[in-house]
């Protein structure tokens, strides 16, 4: 028996859907998370930008640089409009980043001393970084993001965030390279 | 989950294995990353898959987007006209000699970009401390000048009639704004219109002028630009005997986190305002932790522009504190200011009798 026509259209739409979802969701999820004080909010709202998509039949015309800066767009403003929360971002006691990358660890006792004091060391380090460093560390080395997407996303161009990434990088060597100072200071 | 071929040297380099390790480990959520992601797509398939399909009274099923049903009603008129034109070859004639005089009026008022006036009711919705300064329509790449808006902080938003590329550059007093080009223009849904921010690189506390706003665009683009100024509060003042700024103000809008080296005193404060609506939250973390401090942050202080002070007493001598890190939690739309500031008498709680002095 032959389908109406408008289904087979409509479930098109529901496969362009995904895969708009698919190219862009965890980018926008990532920049979401950025903002927003819960996993559970981030999801809402990733889901409320995806879903804003729908309703916009330009999208599929446009490339895919051009779909992920209006995304984050839409999740900026959706941002602004729906905050509501009043937590983000708390403050983490050192004490428990180190025991949360610990937990998995499998090393012996004395591995795990010596890593605990290499984490405590990047933690600090971190803390010191600007912000935009601390986002572009995260959006590349938690989220896996490439640099075209997170220039988008920070609104930043891409060879300057390469440059600024290098810089990081080189400052963050730095520690590695130098003994462990009493009371867990890094120079 | 890097992909490879983007890799930078630095990032393949053998001396920065173990960095790259760790902050991969550091950063790592993948597995609720991917948990939340799944679940996303899920309800988002759900969400489109419930709102199909929909019969028509014809008896057709029909996807029920706006924009979709609106497209259709288009294309109706389009075959209608073409199907008429047929028949009526001179009225077809008559009609495109009108069209084409239409289009070349309204082409021609739309090169003129016109300018912008002050109104408040052209803020947008919920915008809070952002004012419509200018207004400018145009078609293809435009230079705008002589404009001398004087402000803080300024912010745009450019919406076009097709989706193309279109960069915007931008100078304030003379000086072009870094990451002010290169801006995409896209169809927003109208009810998102916010301005974004283009105030970044000025300097506290000093108004510039805006003066030139270009847009680079294809002589097939027509757009809108709106140009935005920003409340601006001035800087937090620290000016009497005891109490001193230890380090430059901290600002900024909405939720955001800053870290700064500074030497603490005995006893130190934190004085802060927030303006805009709802609450604000000050947290923060020395490293090294000193004793003394809180472990919990103040609580909520209102969004209403009223001045916060919050003092300490650490004990002990002046320490140097390696990083003082401070966690503003706030809505994304509230500017807020911070300073540390220091006590100078030596005094236990600075000489003060009351529990919320005001330096």
């Amino acid at each position: 028996m032959q389908q109406p026509s408008g289904t087979e259209e409509t479930m098109g739409e529901i496969a362009d859907d995904a895969t708009l979802y698919d190219r862009h969701g965890q980018a926008i999820f990532a920049y979401v998370r950025l903002h927003t004080s819960s996993r559970e909010d981030a999801e809402d709202l990733t889901l409320d930008v995806f879903t804003t998509a729908l309703e916009h039949d330009n999208l599929s015309e446009m490339g895919d640089g051009e779909q992920l800066a209006w995304l984050r767009r839409v999740a900026h403003n959706r941002l602004i409009d729906g905050y509501r929360r009043a937590t983000r971002s708390p403050v983490v006691a050192l004490d428990t980043v180190v025991e949360m990358l610990l937990e998995a660890d499998t090393a012996g006792p004395e591995q795990v001393a010596l890593r605990r004091e290499r984490y405590a060391q990047l933690h600090q380090a971190l803390q010191t970084l600007p912000q935009l460093q601390q986002r572009l560390l995260r959006m590349r080395y938690g989220d896996g993001l490439r640099f075209a997407e997170i220039a988008v996303l920070l609104n930043k161009r891409e060879d300057a965030l390469r440059k600024l990434l290098s810089r990081t990088l080189a400052t963050l060597r730095t520690l590695y390279s130098q003994p462990v100072q009493e009371g867990g200071k890094a120079c | 989950m890097l992909d490879h071929d983007q890799l930078m040297p630095e990032e393949t380099q053998g001396q920065n294995r173990l960095l790259m390790q760790d902050l991969s480990h550091y950063y790592d959520t993948r597995v609720e990353d991917n948990i939340s992601l799944a679940r996303i797509r899920a309800r988002l398939l759900q969400k489109t898959a419930t709102s199909l399909p929909l019969a028509d009274e014809d008896g057709r099923t029909r996807f029920p987007k706006p924009s979709r049903g609106e497209r259709g009603a288009r294309m109706k008129y389009v075959h209608t006209f073409v199907r008429d034109r047929a028949r009526h070859p001179f009225l077809s004639a008559l009609a495109a000699a009108v069209l084409l005089v239409a289009l070349i009026g309204s082409f021609a008022l739309v090169l003129r970009p016109k300018q912008g006036t002050i109104t408040g009711s052209d803020s947008p919705a919920g915008a809070h401390g952002w004012t419509v300064v200018a207004r400018f329509t145009g078609t293809g790449s435009q230079t705008i000048t002589g404009q001398d808006i004087v402000g803080h902080r300024f912010g745009w938003f450019i919406k076009c009639t097709n989706t193309t590329n279109v960069t915007i550059g931008v100078e304030l007093s003379g000086q072009e704004l870094e990451g002010s080009s290169g801006k995409r223009c896209l169809a927003l849904p109208e009810e998102l219109l916010w301005p974004e921010n283009m105030s970044s690189s000025l300097e506290p506390g000093r108004a510039a002028v805006l003066q030139t706003i270009k847009v680079t665009a294809p002589s097939s683009t027509s757009w809108e630009l709106v140009i935005f100024k920003g409340a601006y509060h001035p800087p937090l003042s620290i000016d009497t005997t005891n109490w001193h700024a230890l380090a430059d103000e901290m600002d900024g809008t909405g939720p955001s986190s800053w870290s700064i080296s500074v030497t603490l005193p005995k006893t130190w404060g934190l004085q802060f305002v927030c303006h805009g609506a709802g609450t604000l939250k000050v947290g923060f973390l020395l490293l090294p932790v000193q004793p003394g401090t809180p472990d919990n942050p103040p609580a909520s202080v209102s969004c209403n522009g009223q001045l916060h002070f919050e003092s300490f007493d650490g004990g002990g001598q002046d320490t140097r504190v390696f990083a003082f890190d401070l966690e503003i939690t706030t809505g994304i739309e509230n500017d807020w200011q911070a300073v540390l500031v220091g006590c100078t008498n030596g005094k236990p709680h600075c000489g003060m009798t009351t529990t919320t002095p005001t330096p």
